[in-house]
């Protein structure tokens, strides 16, 4: 049934949230620290376990696929609520840090890759 | 009149589902224009300029902050766009990365994981400082957006690319 794997994936979010929230307060930040990260752990480690032991079928597995797909059109539905009058204002700067933010980021992909060895090919 | 308040009407009640047809249209929309570009620009990216364009209406439109969902009519976007929604999507991208995959990174995936997230953090506070933002706050804000947005979704490809 796809319920069992949307609820597999809402229990992941809810018990990530809450840690998040619970490490938030730990740390003095009135903030989720980490919770989706660790709803994201959670929901690859049970639906690897879940997969390799059998108990999570393709049915459920279809139900956590669907908002896996929605991911994309939810951005889309987020863009469109964004404050992009104000963000115009400050533009330089958001668009300064996207792209130089990008740069850097792409300058260490070959010292990496140079680290990587043998494993360049599987890369590909 | 009375006609399109009826109507108007059963779209605000059922902002969400109404929000689905629209996010829908647009997406369809814009994966038409992206086929003519012949798939060089690539749908999602196409869709998700459209919605900053509709955030922009929304918001000169009626000097709200929060782009379309300023506009009553499309407030449901709001709460598809919101972000027990997205951070619910978010969460779900995780199925399918495969442990084995993801062990045979090894090291060298870590690295690239922490220097990737680690620089763009670096960065966006460093331009923040040196662009008129020079307070802590602002400095992390402008970071963290910056990792979020040009860090995040680049790690989810590269991962599923790997995978």
């Amino acid at each position: 049934m796809a319920i069992y794997g949307v609820a597999l994936l809402a229990a992941c979010y809810i018990v990530g949230i809450v840690l998040g929230d619970l490490f938030g307060v730990a740390v003095g930040v009135k903030a989720n620290v980490g919770g989706v990260g660790f709803a994201m752990l959670f929901l690859i480690l049970l639906s690897n376990h879940g997969i390799d032991h059998g108990w999570l079928d393709k049915k459920a597995q279809s139900g956590i696929a669907f908002w896996s797909a929605m991911y994309i059109p939810i951005v889309v539905a987020m863009s469109s609520i964004q404050n992009v009058v104000a963000a115009l204002k400050g533009g330089p700067l958001a668009i300064g840090a996207g792209l130089v933010g990008v740069a850097v980021a792409f300058a260490f992909i070959p010292i990496i890759a140079r680290f990587s060895g043998d494993e360049k090919e599987e890369v590909k | 009149m009375d006609i399109f308040k009826v109507i108007s009407n059963v779209f605000v009640q059922n902002g969400l589902v109404f929000s689905f047809m629209l996010i829908g249209l647009i997406t369809l929309i814009t994966y038409r224009i992206s086929a003519l570009t012949k798939g060089k620009i690539h749908g999602s990216a196409i869709a998700i300029f459209a919605g900053l364009i509709l955030a922009y209406i929304g918001g000169i439109t009626t000097g709200g902050s929060k782009g379309l969902a300023s506009i009553p009519l499309f407030a449901g976007v709001g709460m598809m766009g919101g972000g027990m929604f997205r951070d619910f999507a978010i969460v779900s991208t995780a199925f399918g990365a495969d442990l084995r995959e993801i062990k045979k990174c090894g090291v060298v995936g870590v690295v690239s994981l922490l220097l990737g997230i680690l620089s763009s953090f670096v960065v966006g506070c460093v331009m923040a400082y040196f662009m008129g933002y020079p307070d802590v706050v602002s400095m992390v804000t402008i970071g963290a957006g910056g990792l979020y947005l040009c860090c995040g979704p680049c790690y989810r490809c590269g991962t599923w690319c790997i995978i």
